[in-house]
């Protein structure tokens, strides 16, 4: 070789050299320059990320400032379980035993859980230990199950014994080369049974907080979990576990293009029809709805446990790795200072989230619309590849589908009652931070962001004292009336509503049985029967014949009226009550009220209800401004009558007329003093309607309504002749043996140290044969008067000395 | 000092004066351009921000001992050569036994404050043994010659292998390869030699590489074939949280610095942390994400400059011992700077392989800088001084 020769095959070694880096200098202009504008988007994707921020829903405050209900920090964990079956030990043995069978030819199909037995986690370990480490060399497994394997025997080798994973690899590696057969609970110097027993702990340790979580949620609840409730921590791992094995994933029906679906080969159905009337419904013919399937369900957070108290999810997040695989994250909690069950819990209402309280998308998108402005993202420091419009139309296209995606997981909305009907103002709305993260998601700067706004509080007219007092009174009637069999448990039920007759401002409204948190089934509000009011009624007829003879309407005169013999009300004759207007109102007595009815006529009986609010009023009717139909907060129906079932005499007495606690206590407000206040759940100032006309005759009216406490229907009722109320109770006959609706309606004199006049009106339903609005409706009221009594704050909130 | 002594310690320091000052500076400027990256990958870095001190450590030392490599004449070198492979393929050797195990492999030994990892020494060994081999004519003109340094290649190649260390392993063969066809090996058998490497590796590619490393390959296969659209399918983001997370992280730093790069320390992918072992295996990942291809193709440059004064001073050499030791560090650190970099661009599969003189590491800073400064020491003797068949 000369010299010559060796210099030019040095040269072609460089040539070579050249060659390459010439390849590999192409192929760098080809990524950092021609396709830069491809992986800029990439690495923004990689770090930019918009990260929702969840308002904090406004708090529901009584009258006096206490709490009722609202948002608590707390924690919701969660199990990621691809993660936990293959991190946790247990997660780890289950599955890996499973995949053991299904490599032997006489255990195929065997499969095991998370319970007990021989095919049970603790099975399954011992199942997994005893598996010849041989089993792992290259090829003696299809390569999926060997990985497989190796990673599930290293995870549960390392966990139980403490050592780890590399050194547990490695002496699994070096046991499946080995001449000598070995177990591979036996390739590390760790006692087989420490090792099981070991597993046993961490199996321990999770059962041990499935029950832990389970007691809190039924303490949290306040009875037994039943089937509606979430399943707990080893029923959910074993809900994932099948899943996991069937390889199920998410499915959904998505809205395409007929051509987009047939080109990717899409199952597809029709689409839903839309409306008649809807000018999109031809576009619809040419869309189907087609299939999507999603990511494996194991790859997704399941939640298993809501509202977990902070030292709880504090324990498991501290001890992270021995609970692979289970996830905190913080969430906000509604937090009511009502037990389910009860009245309050019910007027107060649910929360939930949005993919569960609202069906369809459109007020997501209306949500959306409002809260994402049209300037979002206008002030971010963009690059220049994004700075362009249609760079900014993706960004902000972006950001709205993480939005509604956060809406519709973690935004909540009332589904009842005043979190309901005030959801606008407590809500708040949901922010939205466009930032930059590192690669462990924690952010580093924030690029934009919609400012989150918490909920605004709201005040109840109500008083939390008070609405406790009645509950306990309403479910003491309650019980004190059930009889006979189930139908008739099931129909008795009594309520209480409480005003300020100066302000119509709901001081408490109370119900038992409350059978679900809606409002709707307080009772009094949901009618499960015939709610005549009956007796308590006849009051406003009786102003209303006052005022006819004063106006010369067409009436019957009061001289012109015959004596009670005792055929209309029962076995009692109201000599005297018959031709007395006090009398008859204080004795209850029908054959007045009759009378008084056939000369009032329909009409009369009708404007009767009307100026009290106890029957519809047309807007051209003088008594409109008397309507109220709806009380904000509490979803009582409007009153009603049917006059068409109910003949005229009985019209006079409130048959044919059903009304809420409410309205008819609102009515007494007007009784007690002189304006029909518009009944509210929220304080404020409230129209009220001057009922000037009938002065003179609710003067009158007022001393029958004394009468009736002092030596009428209601004298049994002491503390109500002592506490100088007026009242007025009413039997309405509604069950074919004699069962009755016994309601009792009143109000006490201005006492209050502030000048409250509590006006009220009870009610239990479905009495039995022989009991009358005093004896059923009136103790209650008697039994809510009591307790007031018992507590001093309320004593001198509601029944001191003072005022009139 | 006697006057014996002084002229002796002249006569060494002479050499000084004949050293090749381009292929110290340039040297120089990528050990500078690998403590500027380092820094900037593991700035703020709450694990790795020392790195960029120890390297300059390392690198000091290695210029310190490179001038104590290059004052004595490098025949002392090719007296110890074999001693030197000795040694290190005993500290091979002895990892299974003596190395703890870090990452599922065991390739450094701990020592108090540092450790060594020989495989990189084991580069420089196997260079300096092929040279100490090829330096006699006949050897490399008959297939039947190349048998032992094949084996002298293949021994230290394969227990690297087996650590795990398959990017390390790698360069082994290329060496080989340039240094058997600097000796004068046939162009017939440089092909057979190949031909029988890449037979063993396709038949040993069960058995020799580990089930991760098959992965790797299998996901750089496929990535072939992704389009934009199934970058959204479940399946390929598997992939891309697995096996293709790194490969897939370098390659979008790569194309995110564009043309002139986001600036030194501004790189997001750096910044963020989406790049794993950036300092050491992805280093040129950093690199291109911060100057751009622009400056990636500096940095390219200067080690194609180093290459290039490696291979002239390998022609300006007349002695075969001196002229092989040339080529054989120029064939490592080309190829393993070409491995480095198709690595980060995704060309070849993944495997961690640093980039001589960028990437963070004590022993491969050292050796790849003893074996400049050995390069140095050759380029600087003008007379050749061994007798018998080193000459040409």
């Amino acid at each position: 070789m000369t010299a010559t020769t060796t210099r030019t095959r040095i040269a072609a070694i460089g040539v070579v050299f050249v060659a390459v880096f010439v390849v590999v200098a192409a192929h760098l202009w080809s990524i950092m320059v021609v396709d830069h504008a491809t992986w800029s988007r990439r690495s923004q994707q990689n770090r930019w990320a918009f990260h929702e921020v969840p308002g904090k829903r406004g708090a529901i405050l009584d009258r006096h400032g206490v709490t009722l209900a609202a948002d608590e920090a707390t924690m919701e964990l969660s199990v990621l379980y691809v993660r936990f079956r293959l991190r946790h030990p247990v997660g780890a043995a289950v599955h890996g035993a499973t995949k053991w069978a299904s490599c032997l030819p006489e255990r195929d199909g065997t499969t095991y859980d998370y319970g007990d037995g021989e095919l049970g986690a603790e099975g399954a370990a011992r199942a997994l230990l005893a598996m010849p480490a041989a089993a792992l060399r290259s090829r003696m497994l299809p390569k999926d199950v060997g990985n497989e394997l190796r990673g599930v025997l290293t995870t549960v080798l390392a966990t139980c014994s403490g050592q780890t994973r590399s050194r547990v690899f490695g002496a699994l590696r070096a046991a499946s080369r080995a001449a000598e057969p070995v177990a591979v609970g036996d390739v590390l110097d760790v006692p087989r049974d420490q090792l099981l027993a070991e597993f046993a702990r961490r199996l321990g340790a999770l059962r041990e907080l499935d029950r832990g979580l389970q007691a809190l949620e039924q303490q949290r609840l306040g009875r037994p979990l039943g089937p509606d409730d979430p399943p707990g921590l080893m029923a959910t791992l074993e809900a994932l576990r099948r899943q996991s094995l069937a390889g199920e994933r998410v499915t959904w029906w998505d809205d395409v293009s007929a051509a987009e679906a047939a080109a990717g080969g899409l199952e597809t159905r029709p689409v839903e029809a839309a409306g008649g009337s809807d000018p999109d419904a031809v576009k619809a013919e040419d869309r189907v709805m087609a299939k999507r399937i999603g990511s494996k369900k194991e790859d997704l957070r399941a939640v298993f446990a809501r509202d977990v108290p902070f030292d709880v999810a504090a324990e498991l997040r501290v001890s992270a790795r021995e609970f692979a695989g289970l996830d905190v994250a913080p969430m906000l909690a509604r937090r009511q200072q009502a037990a389910e069950g009860t009245a309050l819990g019910a007027l107060l209402g649910v929360v939930d989230r949005i993919d569960r309280a609202v069906p369809g998308e459109e007020w997501l998108d209306a949500a959306v619309r409002a809260r994402l402005p049209d300037d979002w993202l206008d002030d971010a420091d963009l690059p220049e590849e994004l700075a362009d419009d249609g760079g900014r139309t993706q960004l902000v296209e972006a950001a709205e589908r993480r939005y509604r995606d956060a809406l519709r997981r973690r935004e909540r909305r009332g589904l009842s009652g005043v979190e309901f009907e005030f959801n606008g103002t407590l809500m708040g709305s949901f922010g939205l931070r466009f930032a930059e993260h590192d690669s462990r998601r924690r952010e580093q700067q924030m690029l934009d962001h919609v400012r989150v706004e918490s909920g605004d509080d709201v005040r109840l007219t109500l008083d939390l004292g008070l609405q406790r007092v009645a509950e306990a009174a309403t479910n003491r009637a309650r019980r004190a009336q059930l009889f006979g069999g189930e139908l008739d448990q099931i129909r008795t039920e009594a309520a209480l509503a409480v005003l300020d007759a100066r302000t119509g401002d709901v001081l408490a409204y109370a119900g038992a049985p409350v059978s679900s948190p809606s409002a709707r089934n307080l009772p009094g509000i949901e009618w499960i029967h015939d709610g005549s009011v009956g007796s308590v009624a006849k009051p406003f007829v009786l102003v209303e014949q006052l005022k006819a003879e004063e106006m010369a309407w067409p009436h019957r005169p009061l001289a012109g009226f015959e004596a009670c013999n005792g055929r209309n009300c029962g076995r009692h004759a109201h000599w005297d009550g018959g031709k007395d207007p006090v009398e008859a109102l204080a004795e209850s007595c029908n054959s007045f009220y009759y009378q008084a009815g056939l000369g009032l006529g329909e009409q009369g009986v009708a404007r009767a209800l009307r100026r009290f609010g106890l029957s519809p009023a047309s807007a051209d009717d003088p008594y409109a401004a008397c309507w109220q139909p709806r009380i904000r907060g509490i979803p009582a129906p409007a009153p009603a009558r049917d006059t068409e079932q109910t003949a005229l005499p009985q019209q006079s007495v409130g048959y044919g007329l059903q009304a809420s606690p409410l309205h008819v206590a609102r009515a007494y407000a007007g009784l007690a003093t002189g304006w029909l206040p518009t009944v509210g759940l929220v304080p404020g100032a409230r129209p009220r309607v001057p009922l000037d006309d009938v002065v003179g005759a609710i003067a009158l009216t007022e001393r029958g309504l004394r009468a009736c406490v002092q030596n009428g229907t209601a004298r049994k009722l002491r503390l109500m002749n002592e506490l100088g109320a007026c009242g007025k109770t009413g039997t309405a006959e509604v069950g074919k043996r004699g069962e009755n609706n016994a309601w009792f309606a009143g109000y006490l004199p201005p006492l209050g140290a502030d000048g409250v006049q509590l006006c009220f009106c009870a009610v239990v339903y479905w009495v039995q044969d022989e009991v009358h609005g005093s004896e059923a409706a009136g103790e209650l009221v008697v039994d809510f008067l009591e307790g007031i009594q018992r507590d001093d704050v309320l004593q001198r909130r509601y029944l001191q000395e003072g005022g009139r | 000092m006697s006057g014996r002594a002084l002229q002796f310690a002249r006569s060494r320091l002479d050499v000084l004066r004949e050293v090749d000052g381009w292929l110290v500076l340039v040297t120089a400027a990528l050990c500078l351009c690998g403590l500027v990256f380092i820094g900037s990958a593991t700035h703020d870095d709450p694990l790795f921000h020392a790195q960029q001190a120890r390297q300059a450590l390392f690198v000091a030392c290695g210029f310190g001992i490179g001038v104590f490599v290059v004052l004595p004449h490098y025949v002392h070198v090719l007296r110890g050569a074999w001693l030197f492979f000795g040694i290190v393929l005993l500290a091979l050797l002895g990892l299974p036994f003596f190395a703890p195990e870090i990452n599922g492999a065991r390739r450094w030994y701990a020592l108090p404050g540092f450790s060594v990892q020989p495989s990189e020494f084991a580069k420089l060994a196997v260079v300096l043994a092929l040279a100490a081999l090829l330096r006699f004519k006949a050897r490399a003109r008959t297939f039947d010659g190349l048998v032992v340094p094949m084996l002298v290649a293949a021994a230290p190649a394969l227990m690297v292998l087996r650590q795990p260390d398959l990017g390390s392993s790698l360069v082994f063969g290329p060496v080989l390869l340039a240094m058997c066809y600097a000796a004068g090996a046939s162009g017939r058998a440089i092909l057979l030699l190949l031909a029988i490497a890449v037979g063993v590796f396709a038949l040993a590619y069960g058995e020799l590489l580990q089930p991760y490393q098959r992965d790797r390959i299998e996901v750089w296969l496929d990535h072939w074939r992704w389009a934009e659209a199934d970058l959204q399918t479940f399946e390929v983001k598997e992939k891309l949280r697995g096996d293709g997370f790194q490969p897939w992280q370098a390659l979008i730093a790569l194309g995110g610095g564009g043309m002139l790069g986001a600036g030194v320390g501004q790189g997001p992918q750096n910044r963020h942390d989406f790049l794993p072992y950036r300092s050491e295996d992805y280093v040129f990942a950093v690199v291109g994400e911060e100057v751009g291809w622009a400056g990636a193709m500096v940095v390219l440059a200067l080690l194609g400059v180093l290459v290039w004064l490696l291979l002239a001073t390998a022609m300006r050499t007349r002695e075969r011992f001196g002229r092989l030791v040339c080529v054989g560090v120029a064939a490592w650190i080309g190829t393993q700077t070409l491995i480095h970099v198709a690595v980060c661009g995704w060309l070849v599969p993944a495997t961690g392989l640093p980039m001589p003189f960028l990437s963070y590491g004590g022993s491969s800073a050292l050796s790849a800088l003893l074996g400049v400064a050995l390069c140095v020491n050759i380029g600087a003797r003008r007379e050749p001084i061994l007798a018998g068949d080193g000459f040409t």
